[in-house]
């Protein structure tokens, strides 16, 4: 092959790596921490402020160490929030002016309508690259109510994703299923173990 | 085709027709460098004609240089190829036994065939070596057994012993194959004595061998962990579906699957593994939220068609196990809007009408809709009985996509 044929090839080559690496760039989500270092991240923090720090937070008036950010709509922030929060609808979390909001050394203290919506948010923003994020459980309905308003020890450890009732006790039959044991719970079943002959060879 | 196999993109059937394709391209390409001659090959042993050494080395080069381009843009997942695993002694013997092969017949099993193929009588004689090799050791695997299978020591990398980066054993690699091009190029020319001025008017390769040596370095310093890559969702769009409702199913479309069992949907609990063990909804697949990026999952995730819909007591756990599923790039992956909570709360403690009173056709289906989940959920059809127990769905066992084996 001639010189110049394999030089133009090899060039060609980089020159489409260098396109694909720039592509990628463009088309990936702007992302600092990948999933699996978020799991670990979720695992090794707190990711929620109580019910009962949160009341020692508003009563020492020491919340100014958070970012408070108030995570719903304007019209909902207009009609009543937590002193000291920002605005930042969900939605505008990505944005350039968020970004500028959230100081990525100050720890951030998300509240929204709903207890899961701060969850999630929380799970992106540590994706984001934000160090130390947590939620307050709950709603805002909720925060308002058990905090703000009437605070009893009692929910202190206020969640909504506890659960309400109990629910087998609406199903007939499960005092005998309980007898039977509790069911089998679903496993992922194991990889399968690495092969142990060699193959393939030249 | 190793990363379209595991992926389903490509079934293993299939895979035969590729493999016979890739076959006759192989050996097409071999019998037309010339390797069907054995003089080519026996040359690398006595110094006359290095051609296999560099074919083969840059062969290496090329895909290594390939895979791991690749596999630094996220286009493919290393995990996913087949690698030979390692048999220490068996190799070591192995590879002597080949040398020998090599240098007294002048063929590898590749390049024997080819030369079979057109006819060569050497060849020939070498392929039914190889077959009398083959019955030889099958007819004495039990005295050979022990070597075969001995020492082994599972898919070892070079550079996990020596302790370096993958990128930086690469370029090393490739630095050692362009100084052992140059040397058989001298010792070849020595022993051809090929003149100093037909040396000189030969093609130069140092710019290709340095865009090579360019390319690995780059990879070599640049960051190696890449969080994101293309086809991950972004941030933008996960918090739009979770604004405008599109993440959620609501209670009355999980109900309606329930009851009716349909097959469009897979209910994921993402509980604690007590309270899933406790109670769940019929045909509910346990995954703890910390489990959904468990490798395990990813295909399930990739390739099951049905609806996925995520649920918790609340909706908390639920949101995050979606989140990090949608963050995947996984689609048709939702979450029970409220979670049990809410489904009970509608099917229990809502006040329901008599249906036969209401005056709207909706509110009366809706009523009677409701009637009929609170008998199923009482008469114990959700979850006493030791049927619905043993009817939690079994999913395809999932096994540890099994690499495809490749060899040259």
């Amino acid at each position: 092959m001639e010189k110049k044929q394999l030089s133009g090839i090899v060039l060609l080559l980089v020159v489409l790596f260098t396109a694909a690496t720039g592509i990628n760039k463009i088309a990936s989500a702007p992302y600092k921490l990948n999933n699996v270092q978020i799991a670990g991240k979720t695992a090794n923090q707190e990711l929620f402020l109580s019910y009962e720090a949160l009341h020692a937070h508003i009563k020492n008036n020491s919340l100014e160490q958070f970012i408070l950010a108030d995570i719903r709509t304007a019209d909902a922030f207009a009609s009543g929030h937590l002193e000291q929060a920002v605005n930042i609808p969900m939605q505008d979390l990505p944005s350039k002016q968020a970004r500028r909001i959230l100081n990525k050394k100050k720890p951030i203290l998300l509240y929204a309508e709903e207890e899961h919506q701060a969850a999630a948010a929380q799970l992106i923003l540590f994706g984001m690259g934000y160090e130390k994020v947590q939620y307050i459980p709950g709603g805002f309905q909720d925060i308002s109510a058990f905090v703000l308003k009437d605070y009893r020890p009692s929910r202190a450890y206020y969640r909504s994703d506890k659960a309400r009732f109990d629910f087998p006790r609406f199903i007939r039959g499960y005092e005998t299923q309980k007898e039977a044991g509790p069911r089998q719970p679903f496993q992922i079943p194991a990889a399968s173990p690495p092969a142990t002959a060699a193959g393939g060879g030249c | 085709m190793a990363p379209f196999i595991p992926q389903g993109l490509v079934s293993p059937e299939l895979n035969f027709f590729f493999a016979l394709v890739l076959g006759i391209a192989f050996g097409y390409v071999l019998e037309q460098a010339g390797f069907s001659s054995s003089r080519k090959l026996a040359g690398v042993f006595f110094g006359y004609d290095f051609v296999v050494l560099k074919v083969f080395f840059t062969a290496a080069i090329t895909a290594m240089t390939g895979l791991l381009f690749m596999s630094y843009l996220g286009w493919i997942d290393m995990s996913l190829v087949f690698i030979n695993p390692t048999f220490l002694w068996s190799a070591v013997v192995g590879g002597v036994i080949m040398g020998f092969g090599f240098i007294m017949g002048g063929f590898c099993p590749g390049t024997s065939i080819t030369g079979a193929v057109i006819g060569k009588i050497d060849a020939m004689v070498f392929v039914a070596g190889l077959f009398l090799g083959v019955f030889i050791f099958g007819h004495f695997y039990n005295a050979f057994e022990p070597l075969y299978t001995g020492s082994f020591l599972g898919n070892i990398f070079v550079y996990d012993v020596f302790g370096m980066s993958a990128t930086g054993f690469g370029l090393l690699l490739a630095i050692v194959a362009l100084i052992a091009f140059t040397v058989t190029q001298m010792i070849e020319d020595k022993i051809n004595r090929i003149p100093a001025l037909q040396i000189k008017q030969r093609p130069s390769f140092r710019f290709p061998a340095f865009l090579l040596l360019a390319s690995l370095f780059l990879l070599f310093v640049l960051p190696s962990q890449k969080p994101g890559h293309a086809g991950e969702t972004s941030p933008k769009i996960m918090m739009e579906e979770l604004n405008n409702g599109v993440a959620f199913a609501d209670s009355q479309k999980v109900l309606f699957h329930v009851l009716n069992q349909t097959s469009d949907m897979i209910l994921i609990d993402t509980r604690s593994q007590q309270e899933y063990g406790r109670f769940s909804l019929p045909m509910a697949v346990h995954i703890p939220a910390g489990d959904i990026l468990n490798t395990g999952w990813h295909s399930f995730f990739k390739t099951d068609p049905r609806e996925k819909v995520f649920f918790s007591n609340g909706s908390t756990a639920a949101t995050q196990a979606w989140t990090l599923a949608r963050r995947a790039g996984h689609d048709h992956v939702y979450i029970l809007e409220g979670g049990l909570n809410a489904l009970f709360d509608m099917i229990f403690v809502q006040e329901i009408p008599e249906p036969d009173d209401l005056q709207k056709m909706e509110e009366r289906f809706h009523a009677r809709f409701i009637k009929k989940a609170r008998e199923y959920f009482q008469e114990g059809m959700a979850g006493g009985s030791e049927k619905t127990v043993t009817n939690t769905p079994v999913l395809p066992a999932y096994d540890r996509p099994a690499p495809v084996a490749g060899g040259c």
